[in-house]
């Protein structure tokens, strides 16, 4: 096992550096004329304290732009693996500290759509798998399919459109209330999550259709396999078939998939958190991405791409655990 | 399970996996003929064969959910491929209406700044002169002063003189410099002792007997600078450095200027000590300059008048009449003069009638008739045209009269004239004759101005119409058929999807095949290109691609051809990673033993056995893709980073209408559109869902 994973994290690394260095290549391939214009016009935003031809000097310090390809990617990646990407652009700080500042709102955010996510997933795909072709089954598959076909932005506009406007029970969009700064601790947390609750709700119904239809998959794999058979024949009760032996097989791949997604957690959501300018880290790579704040930009897809990675690493090591016929490929 | 052997439906599902293997194998057929009933299950006559592929038809052609995504992705292509081409409207065609709105009529207000109406030529008065009579107007009212005599700098005098309170009279005194007379000859100088005690004359031979003339020296001593007359000669004094010079006058001097004819000489020698002539009817003023010693000579074009300034405008009886300045002179003129003028040819007489207000008539015929009045309100139409009629004018101004005294900002009123169409010409009916109507005129104050508005028929953009007969959707931000550009959206939006889609088979097939077919280190160097590429974030590289295409201004065109090749160059990991998991386990199947055995190349194994064998998997892969690439393109599109206006997509569409306001208000354009693009990817999801249980029965169980 230890073996696997020390493969595994090696092989990760190389990934890794072969994905960074895509990224690198694509932002090193931007003309400089369209990088200095946006310089030029980002240096008169408010905040700003430093001339243009500072930050392309910066800029050509961190990213090694002005060098060639490769030994500009290992300027920058040495820069980057300290921590230091440098002074955003479009927020006139460290990239690191806005970074800082809107990673937890975006955590919040995905950790609620992923917890009822998996609330009203599993069980459904379970109940589902269980009354294969019943009407119930139809409703859930058809549902998922659904979910899974929305735009988010549509479903995020409808929303708005349906709670923000015709029912007028929550603010079209933005984090807080406008008297958020009068409120007292406890009012301050309840107004941030109310208006947290459509973005939730969008992603919530964004996403679930996958976990469904996983879930429902996996434990129609279950219930077909020959120990429920024996365990239906040896007499157990439905009840414990059902919740001894298929479930907690399901469960196997169910944890693995939801294991691996955990550092999607931080990934942020761009269109939801744009629509409904949640500050988090979809919304803030999102306007310095549009605006050309390059800094940011090369951040937010290295920041990506590891969680990517990550994700699969995470998911390959629980399978392996839970499955030993991995490990030995 | 429970199972009866003679319900047809469990005996045909039994009979399926029982007999058939999963390649390749022969099916019996569903409906077993009606006579025979019950028969054994080997029984020959039961059996029918149906071919792999309509198997899989039927399997797919039973699936509800997959046939419905079927009928509705066929209803989707006709209308946005055969429809957009049988369509009534273009793409990009703008509509226009006519439409009744409150558009700008006219202005009116109470004129108080006098305006020249110039008898003589106005270039001969300097602009700034002219510039400043407003001013001089109102220093005049301010010091109830009838008249005002003023000079200006180089000499010419002005007479403002107040008629009454809207009329003055300008009157222009010309004094033109023509030339200059020298004729004065040195003959000696004055010595002034600084103490004053002694004081001598150095004059030239002839004149040296005057050196001791006293009576001389006491006049030279009095006219320093100046000229005296002294025993018939005149003599001139000037102060030219700290020792005055004495001149004596010459018979014939030197005449600079305009006119330098003998003639014109003599008279001016004639008139040296006049203060001014006349010379060939012309007048002059002649004068001595003591600084210089030389004489000048002014053209005197005399007092005339130059012109009326007035806040009078004329109101023609007949609207839309025009006169010219001759006429309004003539008029201002006859106030206070003779009371008649003559204008082409016609007399017109001034009176002022029982309301009080100034009245032109004209009185060529024995009848006199109203021909204008005088009235300082000015109503213009929008456009600066005088073209409205007295009595609009007369009803506008008590309104506004009202409106001062009420202390109002708003008010309206109606005018019964005649209509006008939107280009703003008159109506006139199938006979020929005027339109007449009611039209209700709002009249807003805006400081000294009052704007009037009514309703008008003008020709307009189309923009977010409501949904009719003609516009089925109605017409969005920039009166475009809403209804067209969501059919030529779809067809975009599917074009890109299909494109996409191929782009990734493409490199998914080839590359996962290799990575199968040969496995080693080539499956191991592909696949970790697979990561690699798994990693890269597709989403937040298209938005940095739009921003710069944004930024250099690129073709919508372009843009759309970049944005398919970077989501099918991103796109492809994952067909390769399914095509070679199943080339994997293809591989060790008995049929590639065989092909092995039998010697074939390897380019025929893979695409002649092996890809056709993945062919399923690949077709609903595509299949659900197609829906993703939509979702993308769309997502894209509606954040602005997409398709551009004016081409059409249906992210885009909604875009155009995601402000709150468009929100609430135009929902009949984003709601269709966002439901397209649900039902879009929906059914391909649908029917790759139906693809995948019609070729994969396992699955299903």
């Amino acid at each position: 096992m230890g073996r696997f994973i020390f493969k595994r994290t090696l092989l990760s690394i190389i990934i890794l550096f072969f994905v960074m260095f895509i990224v690198y290549f694509l932002i090193h391939s931007l003309p400089t004329s369209y990088i200095e214009t946006v310089a030029r016009q980002l240096a008169t935003r408010p905040g700003n304290m430093k001339s243009v031809e500072q930050w392309m000097a910066d800029l050509n310090a961190t990213y090694g732009l002005s060098d060639n390809v490769f030994t500009g990617y290992f300027v920058w990646l040495g820069k980057a693996f300290k921590g230091d990407f440098g002074d955003s652009w479009y927020y006139s700080i460290p990239v690191v500290e806005e970074f800082k500042k809107v990673i937890w709102n975006s955590f919040y955010l995905g950790i609620a759509a992923l917890l009822i996510e998996v609330l009203v997933a599993i069980p459904l795909g379970v109940i589902s798998a269980r009354k294969q072709y019943s009407l119930t089954d139809y409703s859930v598959t058809v549902t998922a399919l659904i979910g899974i076909s929305l735009p988010t932005f549509f479903v995020a506009t409808l929303l708005k459109l349906v709670f923000s406007i015709k029912l007028n029970w929550f603010d079209i969009s933005g984090m807080v209330s406008r008297n958020y700064i009068s409120m007292t601790d406890t009012q301050q947390f309840f107004d941030k999550a109310w208006h947290f609750v459509l973005p939730i709700i969008t992603l919530t119904v964004v996403g679930i259709g996958g976990l469904m239809r996983y879930t429902r998959t996996n434990m129609l794999e279950v219930l077909n396999s020959d120990y429920i058979r024996t365990a239906r024949a040896k007499g157990l009760s439905e009840r414990k078939v059902i919740n001894r032996h298929a479930f907690r097989n399901t469960l196997i791949p169910i944890v693995t998939i939801l294991g691996g997604s955990l550092p999607g957690l931080f990934a942020g959501a761009l269109i939801t958190e744009t629509l409904f300018a949640i500050e988090g880290i979809g919304f803030a790579s999102y306007h310095a991405m549009v605006a050309g704040d390059i800094p940011f930009t090369m951040f937010y897809l290295s920041f990506m791409s590891i969680l990517t990675l990550l994700g699969n690493f995470i998911s390959d090591i629980l399978y392996a655990v839970v499955d030993p016929r991995v490990r030995i490929n | 399970m429970k199972m009866n052997l003679y319900d047809q439906k469990n005996l045909k599902e039994e009979v399926l996996t029982d007999v058939v293997p999963v390649n390749n194998a022969p099916e019996i057929d569903e409906e077993p003929p009606k006579e025979i009933p019950q028969r054994a299950l080997d029984d020959a006559r039961r059996i029918k064969v149906l071919s792999p592929s309509r198997l899989v038809a039927k399997r797919f052609f039973r699936n509800k959910l997959a046939m419905a995504g079927l009928v509705i992705l066929i209803a989707m292509f006709l209308l946005c491929f055969v429809g957009g081409w049988v369509g009534r409207y273009g793409q990009k065609e703008v509509f226009y209406k006519y439409d009744n709105i409150m558009f700008s009529f006219g202005t009116a207000n109470e004129r108080t700044t006098y305006e020249g109406y110039y008898v003589i030529d106005a270039s001969e008065i300097n602009n700034l002169e002219r510039n400043k009579l407003n001013s001089y107007i109102s220093e005049m009212r301010s010091k109830q002063q009838d008249t005002r005599n003023y000079t200006d700098s180089e000499g010419n005098a002005y007479t403002l003189t107040k008629l009454d309170e809207n009329l003055y009279e300008y009157r222009f005194h010309k004094i033109q410099k023509t030339a200059t007379y020298d004729n004065k000859i040195e003959i000696g100088q004055y010595h002034e002792n600084i103490n004053g005690e002694e004081s001598e004359l150095i004059l030239d031979g002839p004149y040296s007997s005057l050196i001791t003339d006293n009576t001389f020296k006491n006049l030279v001593k009095a006219n320093i600078p100046g000229r005296f007359v002294y025993e018939g000669n005149t003599y001139i004094i000037l102060k030219s450095n700290k020792i005055p010079t004495i001149y004596i006058a010459g018979d014939d001097g030197k005449l600079i200027g305009e006119d330098q004819s003998d003639g014109f000489k003599t008279v001016v020698k004639n008139n040296l000590s006049a203060n001014g002539f006349t010379y060939e009817g012309k007048d002059f003023i002649i004068e001595f300059i003591a600084s210089n010693g030389i004489y000048q000579i002014s053209r005197d074009y005399g007092n005339r008048l130059a012109a009326y300034l007035s806040t009078y405008v004329f109101d023609m009886q007949e609207a839309g009449f025009l006169v010219d300045t001759e006429f309004k002179t003539s008029a201002f003129g006859a106030v206070y003069g003779s009371g008649t003028f003559e204008w082409k040819g016609k007399t017109y007489r001034i009176m002022k009638n029982e309301k009080d207000i100034i009245v032109i008539q004209d009185i060529s015929n024995a009848e006199p008739v109203d021909f204008a009045n005088f009235s300082t309100f000015v109503v213009r139409r929008y456009n600066g045209e005088d073209t409205l009629s007295i009595s609009f004018k007369d009803q506008l101004q008590e309104k506004v009269k009202d409106m001062i005294a009420n202390g109002e900002t708003l008010s309206q009123f109606t005018f019964y004239m005649q209509q006008i169409d939107g280009e703003g010409n008159l109506i006139f009916n199938e006979e020929g004759e005027p339109v007449f109507d009611t039209s209700v005129f709002v009249v807003e104050r805006k400081l000294d101005n009052f704007v009037l508005t009514n309703l008008q028929n003008k020709y307009l953009i189309n923009i977010f119409d409501k949904p009719s007969s003609e516009h089925w959707m109605g017409t969005d931000g920039s009166g475009m058929d809403v209804f067209t550009r969501l059919m030529y959206g779809g067809r975009i939006s599917l074009i890109i999807g299909f494109v996409v889609v191929f782009l990734e088979v493409i490199l998914g097939v080839i590359l996962g095949g290799i990575a199968g077919y040969f496995g080693k280190w080539v499956d191991q160097l592909i696949m970790r290109i697979v990561d690699i590429f798994y990693c890269v974030p597709t989403l937040p590289i298209l938005i940095i691609l739009g921003a710069f295409f944004d930024s250099v201004r690129m073709d919508s065109y372009m843009r759309i051809m970049y944005m398919m090749i970077v989501l099918g160059i991103l796109g492809w990991p994952g067909v390769a990673r399914m095509v070679r998991g199943q080339i994997l386990s293809l591989r060790e199947q008995e049929f590639m033993i065989a092909t092995e055995a039998a010697g074939l190349k390897a380019s025929r194994r893979i695409f002649k056995h092996l890809i056709p064998n993945v062919m399923p998997q690949l077709i609903v892969i595509a299949t659900m893709g197609l829906g993703g690439v939509i979702l993308t393109e769309s997502t894209l599109s509606f954040l602005g980073l997409g398709a551009k206006y004016p081409l059409a997509t249906w992210g885009a569409m909604i875009n155009s209408v995601s402000s709150s306001s468009a929100m609430v208000n135009y929902t009949y354009i984003w709601i269709p559109v966002g439901l397209m693009i649900c039902l879009t990817v929906i059914a391909f999801n649908f029917v790759g869902d139906g693809l995948r249980d019609a070729f994969d029965p396992k699955m299903k169980r």
